[in-house]
């Protein structure tokens, strides 16, 4: 633990009066709008972020509800019509024994975004409320969601893929569904909601949450 | 004055340094990325093919990017675009050629659609419904002249290669029931396919190209004879019934097939002409070669009715088989007061080898030869041949104490042949021997037995016999000759061939030339009367009877009883035959020829149910063929039924002489032959 | 600390910490005190080198855009598409939207981060002063990093060539050995980017 104690005794920017800048680390006095090098807008270290992170975050989960009601892939094959939707396609992939992909497209269509919600959810709720020692394990799970957000998109992409190419005439065509607009709305809410999360909240004990 | 300034120091600042000092390693990153890309941009570029056009009526499944092209079903293009010829009377496809293939296509290179195809040899290249309609091409293996566009096929060619195999051309009188794409059959096996069918530009007839594939085509040679095997072929004649369908396709869309009956002819060339028989057996009996060259044809005119000829009827030279009727008609002249009268026009071909000239000798040559023998007293006439003269033929033969004549060689639309009054045997000499014979008969009995024979006929048809044995029906057939052998050396045979030929005409002359046969006349009537009142309509309805039975028994699997009913049923008419033979005791008819006359006339009307007859004899025959058609092929069962058909085809036929032998002359039926 | 000239200062971006800045020499890299977050991490010639992988990302993505990029066959019907049609795959109706963000994700985003790279580094590897409105397309390259989504769609190919694995032949185009290329250059290029150092020269400059 001897790192947290030299952790709790880094001073931070705010501690200083001063307000760093997310985009390039300079740092300004408090009160500063705009970043003198990069121009980015300076953003308060407060809970107010928090709003953008929870509007964005249940457009995401609105979105991801019709993602899952509506099919994502119409496949036509001899003149016989079957729609898929996430989890349909995913059950029947396992039930072809088709491991692999059904594991890839469980995880990154439905295990991420699931995850990814609750993992959002639980950092905003747990700002002000954590110890600060925690803050290691939230950060990870921050940079986790940032990084893996993206990776979702990956459905849309074999949606769209698989819709260009299986183009036989009347032996098979696929096309998307709506749920391919859905979903991708979805993901795309999810990451704004990520990034509008300040990870700088992480760090900030229950005490000082309130601001000066 | 001089400038005491000093003179201008040189400014100097360090030399930048070489640019390629300053490059870094790291731009051979982008180079070489750059490098790649064009070099694959390059290489799609170089590779790709050349740009053809074909011309197609239309553009129906076709789609640019996607329909390829095919050769030998591998894909060597792709269709780039589709517009319009400059007329706008056709489209054209530019089709994007792989460059490996492109030299080949030459002037010779043909297209065509591909696109499925439901036709009477089935149904064809279903998997176009799936891949969708592409242009299949066909190019020889050497590079020629470089030729870009093209104008596609309606259809698929009948053969890829036109030097693996031979054509020829077929003439016919009609197309008949044939089609283009028709199977040209040599002993079943399809070896080719007719094509271009057409109206022959100078005479009624009509042309077809035929395409024999090698190494089959090695068995034409110019004695090969080709005949129409369209549709089923039922003929009702002396020989029984024949049944006879090469196969579906020939069914639907006619084919054609061929034989060689004769040696000796020689390698057929490309396009050497034959012609084409309406039947097997006209072809395997014409006496008209295999070859196209015209016959000599002849137009007849007679005065008198002449009921008996038709199509196909012999005309004999001097007692040979020389040429056949070929056409009947009727033609109006007018008189020197202006009434109009009818001859009747009979025109015949005849085969200059028969008449002793060399075989395809000009019609002139063939004129010359006749008119010479027109002025030695050469006439055509009509003669009955035949044990009764009951068969009648054209004769070209010489009749004396004729007024002369000559042949008119202008005639349209053939030369005429001055013609003789039909033959009338010396009746006087024979009239005595036909009625002796006719009175000799016991016609109530016979019409009595010939009901009963009908309906044990009926009952065997409906029993439950094992089968049959053909050899029962030989047996019965040497009977019916030995009767007819009986009938020409026994009582008969006082009377020569051509007195009883005459009978028919002598029917007719009987009341003019004879005298004091008044007497006679009053038992004819009476005799008439007794044949007339006699159950012919019973007959004709046992016989329907019968047929009904027959097919009840075809449908179900007691078919294989048949034969041996109807042989029995044969046995029985062969018993009935002796009969008459031996039935010189009878005394039941003081019977006149008109007598017979009237009673064949009433046989007549009762047997002009005949043609419904044998309508059902083919509905019989059809019913057989789909049971058959129903099992598979070479099935235990069908081969079963096969020989089922066969045994019944056999038992039908002697069934079918019968018939025909009312149907044709009754009065025979009568007399016993 | 506060001493400090306030622009050697810089601020942890995760976590807030203040730290003083400082250049580092090659082969150093500064961590965050506090949250561990990698700060600074300068590369030998690293502007060059982010140049340089830019410009090859670029010719790649055109060769990814323009060469076919995938091609399935099955019992003679085959059928091949590139980038543009794959984007294109949701024109129909009001999927089309997403056609459009499609095209963005993978191609345009990536595009124009490229060219954003470029405009702003190319002078700074070069020792001179940063062109105009430098700032704010640096920003905008930074804003568009996890935008740009052409690693996932390659992996999304994958998953679509698995898919169809056992229901036809798909052969792959030189477009999609292109995107290949295009991803390691792009994993090779973030990792000689680094922020501070750039912001740094760019503010200097």
């Amino acid at each position: 633990m001897g790192r947290n104690r030299t952790e709790l005794s880094v001073p931070t920017a705010r501690d200083a009066g001063l307000t760093g800048c997310t985009s390039c680390g300079r740092v300004w006095p408090m009160g500063t709008e705009h970043c003198g090098r990069c121009g980015a807008r300076l953003r308060p270290v407060d809970r107010s972020a928090l709003q953008a992170v929870w509007a964005w975050w249940a457009a995401g989960l609105i979105c991801y509800i019709p993602a899952n009601l509506y099919p994502m892939l119409r496949t036509a094959t001899l003149g016989h019509e079957q729609t898929n939707t996430i989890l349909g396609g995913v059950i029947e992939l396992f039930a072809h024994h088709n491991y692999l992909v059904a594991a890839i497209v469980f995880i990154a269509s439905v295990l991420i975004p699931v995850s990814k919600f609750i993992a959002i959810a639980y950092l905003a709720l747990a700002v002000g409320n954590e110890q600060r020692a925690g803050g290691h394990r939230h950060l990870l799970l921050y940079e986790i969601v940032e990084f893996i957000g993206r990776w979702s998109m990956i459905d849309v992409f074999v949606v769209a893929i698989l819709s260009a190419l299986v183009q036989l005439g009347a032996v098979a065509a696929i096309h998307p569904g709506p749920a391919a607009v859905s979903f991708a709305l979805s993901v795309a809410l999810t990451m704004l909601s990520a990034q509008s999360f300040d990870p700088r909240l992480i760090w900030r004990g229950p005490a000082r949450t309130e601001g000066p | 004055m001089t400038d005491q300034r000093p003179p201008a120091e040189l400014v100097t600042e360090p030399a930048p340094d070489p640019i390629w000092t300053r490059l870094s390693v790291i731009w051979l990153v982008p180079l070489f990325a750059l490098a790649v890309t064009l070099g694959v941009a390059w290489k799609s570029y170089s590779d790709r093919g050349e740009l053809i056009e074909i011309d197609f009526a239309d553009a129906t499944g076709l789609r640019p990017g996607e329909t390829v092209l095919r050769f030998r079903e591998v894909e060597v293009g792709r269709i780039e675009t589709i517009g319009f010829t400059p007329d706008l009377a056709s489209v054209r496809i530019g089709v994007r050629v792989n460059k490996d293939v492109a030299p080949f296509i030459d002037a010779e290179a043909r297209f065509w659609l591909v696109r499925p195809q439901v036709s009477a040899q089935g149904i064809s290249r279903l998997d176009t419904v799936l891949s969708g309609t592409f242009i299949e091409g066909y190019w020889d293996a050497t590079p020629g002249a470089s030729t870009r566009r093209f104008t596609g096929l309606d259809r698929p060619p009948v053969t890829l290669d036109p030097s693996k195999g031979t054509w020829i051309e077929l003439r016919a009188d009609d197309a008949g029931g044939l089609a283009e794409g028709a199977p040209v059959l040599f002993r079943g096996v399809t070896v080719g396919r007719l094509q271009n069918l057409r109206l022959n530009e100078a005479d009624s007839g009509v042309t077809l190209d035929a395409f024999i594939e090698a190494p089959h085509d090695r068995r034409l040679t110019t004695n090969t004879r080709f005949w129409d095997t369209s549709g089923v072929s039922v003929s009702l004649d002396a020989t029984g019934v024949s049944l006879d369908i090469r196969s579906l396709a020939s069914l639907v869309q006619g084919g054609v097939e061929f034989a060689t009956f004769a040696s000796g002819g020689t390698q057929v060339e490309n396009g050497q002409g034959f012609r084409l028989y309406p039947g097997a057996e006209a072809a395997r009996n014409s006496i008209f070669g295999a070859g196209i060259s015209e016959p000599a044809r002849y137009i007849l005119l007679f005065d008198e009715a002449v009921e008996g000829i038709e199509r196909g009827t012999k005309v004999q030279f001097r007692g040979i088989e020389a040429g056949e009727v070929t056409d009947l008609s009727i033609r109006m002249f007018t008189d020197t007061t202006g009434t109009p009268f009818a001859k009747q026009q009979i025109t015949i071909a005849l085969a200059p080898e028969r008449l002793g000239l060399a075989p395809g000798t000009e019609q002139e040559y063939v004129n010359e030869f006749l008119a010479g023998e027109v002025l030695h007293g050469m006439r055509a006439r009509i003669a009955g041949v035949g044990l009764l003269g009951s068969t009648l033929v054209i004769e070209l033969t010489d009749v004396p104490d004729l007024p002369e004549a000559e042949m008119n060689l202008s005639a349209v639309p053939y030369p005429t042949i001055p013609t003789a009054a039909a033959a009338t045997n010396d009746l006087a000499a024979t009239a005595e021997g036909v009625f002796n014979r006719i009175s000799a008969l016991p016609i109530e009995e016979l019409l009595a037995s010939a009901i009963r024979t009908l309906d044990s006929v009926s009952a065997l048809a409906e029993s439950e016999q094992t089968r049959a044995l053909p050899g029962e029906l030989t047996g019965l057939m040497a009977e019916l000759r030995e009767l007819a052998d009986g009938l020409n050396e026994g009582e008969a045979a006082a009377k020569t061939i051509t007195a009883l030929d005459g009978l028919s005409s002598a029917a007719t002359s009987v009341q003019t030339e004879i005298e004091g046969l008044g007497a006679a006349l009053a038992s004819t009537d009476a005799a008439a009367q007794a044949v007339a009142a006699m159950p012919l309509e019973q007959i004709g309805a046992q016989i329907d009877g019968l047929l009904a039975d027959l097919r009840t028994m075809l449908g179900s699997e007691d078919a294989e009883q048949l034969p041996r009913a109807l042989s029995d049923t044969l046995e029985q008419s062969a018993a009935l035959l002796a009969e008459l033979r031996e039935g010189g005791a009878a005394e039941k008819l003081n019977g006149t020829l008109v007598a017979a006359e009237g009673a064949a006339s009433a046989l007549e009307g009762a047997t002009a149910r005949l043609p419904e007859l044998t309508a059902k004899l083919e509905t019989l025959v059809t019913t057989a063929e789909r049971l058959v058609a129903s099992y598979g092929e070479r099935s235990a069962f069908n081969a079963e039924v096969l020989d089922t058909m066969r045994e019944l085809r056999r038992a039908t036929s002697a069934f079918g002489s019968l018939a025909r032998m009312i149907e044709r002359n009754p009065r025979a039926f009568i007399l016993g032959r | 600390m506060n001493d400090t000239p306030i622009h050697e200062l810089m601020a942890c971006p995760k976590c807030d910490a203040l730290h003083r800045a400082r250049h580092l020499a090659p082969q150093e890299r500064a961590t965050c005190a506090r949250c561990g977050a990698l700060l600074i991490a300068p590369r030998v010639r690293s502007f060059l080198h982010v140049v340089a992988l830019s410009f090859t990302a670029m010719i790649l993505m055109v060769g990814a855009v323009f060469f076919p990029f995938l091609k399935i066959s099955t019992q003679g019907m085959s059928h091949a598409s590139s980038v543009f049609e794959v984007a294109m795959a949701f024109s129909e109706g009001w999927l089309a939207p997403l056609s459009f963000a499609v095209m963005a994700l993978i191609v345009g985003l990536p595009v124009l981060r490229f060219s954003a790279l470029i405009y702003t580094l190319w002078p700074l590897a070069n020792g001179r002063p940063a062109w105009p409105h430098a700032r704010r397309i640096f920003r905008l390259a930074d804003q568009l990093e996890p935008w740009s989504m052409a690693e996932i769609f390659v992996i999304g190919t994958g998953v679509a060539l698995v898919k169809l694995a056992g229901l036809a032949t798909v052969s792959l185009g030189p477009a999609f050995w292109a995107f290949g290329a295009l991803i390691i250059v792009t994993a090779l290029k973030n990792a000689f980017l680094s922020q501070w150092t750039i912001w740094d020269a760019i503010g200097q400059s």
